[in-house]
């Protein structure tokens, strides 16, 4: 390239770079401005600090809010990791009837929008007194057939030897998988895992319905809450809030960026 | 899984077979009466259209735009890292974050893009008051929040193509658009086609913006499918007519993702 091709496409690219970012950039800058300024529109005030912050945190339930939703992800990313690990163990290594079909079986839920079962979903954790508390939150959501077909996926890729290998030694069932298969899946794994934490810690819909104290309301629905009662008005904590909201996840993307680069190819090319 | 994805999916074709009564039970069987009722209601053929125009514009837009981002990020050049993270940052932010980003920013009195719009001398400058304006925003921050995962999924497949297929191209004096159009385009066509279809598919269950920054309105022009199915079950209790609609959902998504597999996916070039 010459000099003043790559000075265009730089050019290009900071400015496309700065529009993308603009959201994100305006809402970090407005959570720093005190809300006077902002309702009189003087963005370019210099009047930045961090009070806005420190409201949110003592006027506002965010940070249980926050612990809520850590709990939350937290426990579903774990129940997913067990779940998902026999199930797809078994449909990596195990020979049974109705293999191929069950496997089917799962994979259709994929298909299926959770919109379509959130009603008898809604129904079922009623009845079983689960509204508003941990379990309502997590316990639907300890299977997930992306994850099992993502795992089996890596699994397969476990050489025989080391199955032979294993055998060989005298190794059982469980100490196979967790001695051998997840070790050698561990990239698959981690990226699974964020996966699973950075879904759930983001969802809406379910938190939507299930929760009405906040005790147990994650961040995304306490989001809503706050943008419902008069804190509205203050742009400057609400926006404050939301920044708290999604620091965590934004720094989980930036770090476990090539992680998700890898696990979506692997579901993005067809094999 | 048994409990909360089959049996749900059984529940919800039962319980749009009946009619509901006050307290929110499916009570007295009136076979495809629900269907017959939601059918006939201009209201929810207006969701079904606004529904449909939004899933075009929004997937075609979130691909093109990642695909733009993708081809200027995977040029030789020093920083290159830095701009990817910029572009794949939308995949961090949640969508009820990103909407609270986004109601900011349409806000009538303070936000950036309303004050711009009455500079370039527009009257009205609630943008959400508007029913076209309204679409325009929601689409808007739907595209911006889908950009981040397919830019990252793109990304790992432009990476894949050989960098000497466009040295050569530019030697043969090929323009960056034909360069993109006949090379990338079907280098990358599996990740592609794989976008396509889980960009339409998550385009018919778009929830939180609608929740957060419209309410469904004005005059329902945002009133999707997903959005009315939240709305006919949990405010107006009615059970019956919203698992009719969530049926309605379901099939329209099986439908759509069949279409895509049976006349997309022979244009695919898998290697």
């Amino acid at each position: 390239m010459t000099r003043v091709k790559r000075s265009v496409h730089y050019m290009l690219l900071i400015l496309i770079a700065l529009l993308m970012m603009a959201p994100l950039l305006l809402g970090i800058w407005a959570s720093l401005l005190p809300t006077t300024d902002i309702v009189a529109g003087h963005f370019t005030s210099l009047n930045i600090s961090l009070t806005n912050y420190v409201n949110a945190i003592k006027t506002t339930p965010v940070v249980l809010y926050m612990w809520n939703s850590l709990v939350m992800s937290t426990l579903i990313m774990l129940g997913q990791f067990v779940f998902c690990t026999l199930a797809a163990y078994a449909f990596a290594f195990l020979q049974f009837r109705f293999k191929n079909g069950l496997f089917f079986a799962f994979l259709i839920t994929m298909m299926l929008p959770f919109e379509a079962q959130i009603i008898p979903n809604f129904q079922t954790v009623r009845a079983l007194g689960w509204l508003d508390s941990y379990p309502g939150l997590t316990i639907p959501f300890f299977t997930s057939a992306f994850g099992v077909f993502m795992l089996r996926q890596a699994f397969l890729q476990v050489p025989n030897e080391l199955k032979e290998y294993s055998d060989l030694i005298g190794l059982g069932r469980l100490q196979f998988l967790w001695r051998i298969v997840l070790p050698y899946s561990r990239s698959t794994l981690i990226t699974f895992g964020l996966y699973t934490f950075l879904t759930h810690w983001n969802q809406y819909l379910w938190p939507l319905i299930t929760t009405f104290s906040d005790a147990h309301r994650p961040t995304q629905v306490g989001l809503k809450q706050l943008q419902a009662e008069d804190t509205f008005s203050n742009w400057g904590v609400i926006m404050a809030t939301a920044i708290l909201v999604l620091l965590p996840t934004l720094l989980i993307l930036i770090v476990g960026q090539r992680y998700f680069r890898k696990g979506l190819n692997a579901g993005g090319v067809k094999g | 899984m048994a409990v909360f994805t089959y049996y749900p999916m059984i529940m919800t074709v039962i319980n749009s077979l009946f009619a509901t009564n006050l307290t929110g039970k499916a009570a007295n069987f009136v076979g495809v009466g629900n269907y017959v009722t939601i059918f006939s209601d201009p209201l929810f053929f207006k969701s079904l259209g606004n529904t449909f125009i939004f899933v075009a514009v929004t997937s075609v837009s979130t691909i093109a735009l990642a695909l733009i981002l993708a081809r200027l990020a995977t040029q030789r050049l020093r920083g290159a890292g830095f701009f990817r993270t910029a572009f794949a940052s939308t995949m961090g932010v949640s969508a009820a974050a990103a909407s609270i980003l986004w109601l900011f920013l349409f806000n009538p009195s303070v936000g950036l893009i309303s004050i711009l719009l009455k500079m370039i001398g527009f009257a009205q400058v609630n943008v959400l008051t508007n029913p076209t304006g309204a679409m325009i925003a929601v689409i808007l921050s739907s595209v911006w929040m889908g950009s981040g995962f397919a830019f990252l999924n793109l990304l790992g497949a432009l990476q894949s193509v050989p960098q000497d297929y466009y040295d050569v191209a530019s030697l043969a004096g090929w323009s960056n658009w034909r360069q993109t159009w006949k090379i990338t385009i079907p280098m990358v066509s599996p990740t592609l086609f794989f976008l396509i279809v889980v960009e339409v598919i998550g385009a018919f269950k778009t929830f939180t913006q609608i929740d957060l920054i419209t309410g469904g309105g004005p005059d329902n022009t945002t009133n999707f499918i997903a959005y009315k199915v939240y709305q006919d079950a949990f405010n107006y209790r009615n059970i019956g007519i919203a698992s009719a609609e969530a049926i309605v959902l379901t099939v329209i998504i099986a439908l759509a993702t069949w279409v895509q597999f049976r006349f997309t996916e022979r244009k695919v070039y898998y290697q």
